[in-house]
């Protein structure tokens, strides 16, 4: 017997009324940085090289540009959900934890913005 | 702190450590070092955007060989931190968790990342 009322086994937020779409993001972002992190991989395998016509030249080819944008904001996305928790399990001081949380965010949001715009940048001028 | 004689419930000097823990340990150290990582491939990116004089120290300080471990340390980080993400899905299915389970499939995830990382620089070099 359950004692959750129809509508609590409905929406299913449980007790808090979220936390689950933390546990959602962190999964579903897993799953796509599995897909574009195995098509990484691959792509640095069979990279002739390193130098800065062939970084470019890899970087604007349409469809590599697009994994490309899929992999950092992905990786951006998990990244900060998983120093959240990190920093939410190890930093107990009110005032330090809630600034090392907003600096997380920022930083993240910085560093996806960033590859973001290079992406764009080389793949337009390419 | 008074004990009267009683049991005491066991503690750290007699755990044996299980290798469940340290695959634990590792997905989320890997996790961070990918998060710092994450900096690094951004700089790769905004680099390559920024001309090829930049691109050319980039590529000077990543070759050497403090980059060269560090390069290591992230393939190893990126190929564990994948096989035992897997492992957490199937755990979210609720399969698993059985002891025998748990521990074959953390040397099987371990093993896996070694033999991943180690192919891939093979291949690469």
């Amino acid at each position: 017997m359950s004692l959750r009322t129809p509508l609590g086994t409905v929406l299913g937020l449980g007790s808090a009324k979220e936390g689950t779409g933390h546990f959602w993001g962190q999964r579903v972002s897993g799953m796509g940085l599995f897909i574009v992190g195995l098509w990484f991989v691959y792509s640095i395998l069979t990279l002739p090289g390193f130098s800065h016509a062939e970084a470019t030249t890899f970087i604007g080819a349409p469809l590599n540009a697009v994994m490309l944008l899929l992999l950092v904001v992905t990786l951006a996305y998990h990244s900060s959900l998983g120093v959240q928790v990190v920093i939410e399990d190890y930093v107990h001081a009110h005032g330090f934890k809630l600034a090392a949380l907003i600096l997380s965010r920022f930083a993240h949001t910085f560093l996806a913005v960033a590859a973001v715009y290079a992406i764009i940048k080389i793949g337009l001028s390419a | 702190m008074s004990n009267n004689g009683r049991p005491l419930s066991p503690h750290i000097s007699i755990y044996r450590w299980p290798i469940t823990m340290t695959t634990s340990i590792l997905h989320r150290a890997t996790g961070l070092a990918m998060s710092v990582g994450f900096i690094v491939l951004v700089g790769w990116l905004f680099d390559a955007a920024s001309g090829a004089q930049t691109y050319a120290g980039f590529i000077n300080w990543i070759d050497s060989p403090i980059g060269r471990v560090l390069l290591i340390g992230w393939s190893f980080a990126f190929f564990f931190h994948l096989s035992n993400g897997i492992r957490h899905l199937v755990w979210d299915s609720g399969r698993g968790f059985e002891k025998t389970t748990a521990n074959a499939s953390a040397w099987f995830v371990l093993i896996l990342a070694v033999l991943l990382t180690a192919a891939f620089w093979v291949i690469r070099s």
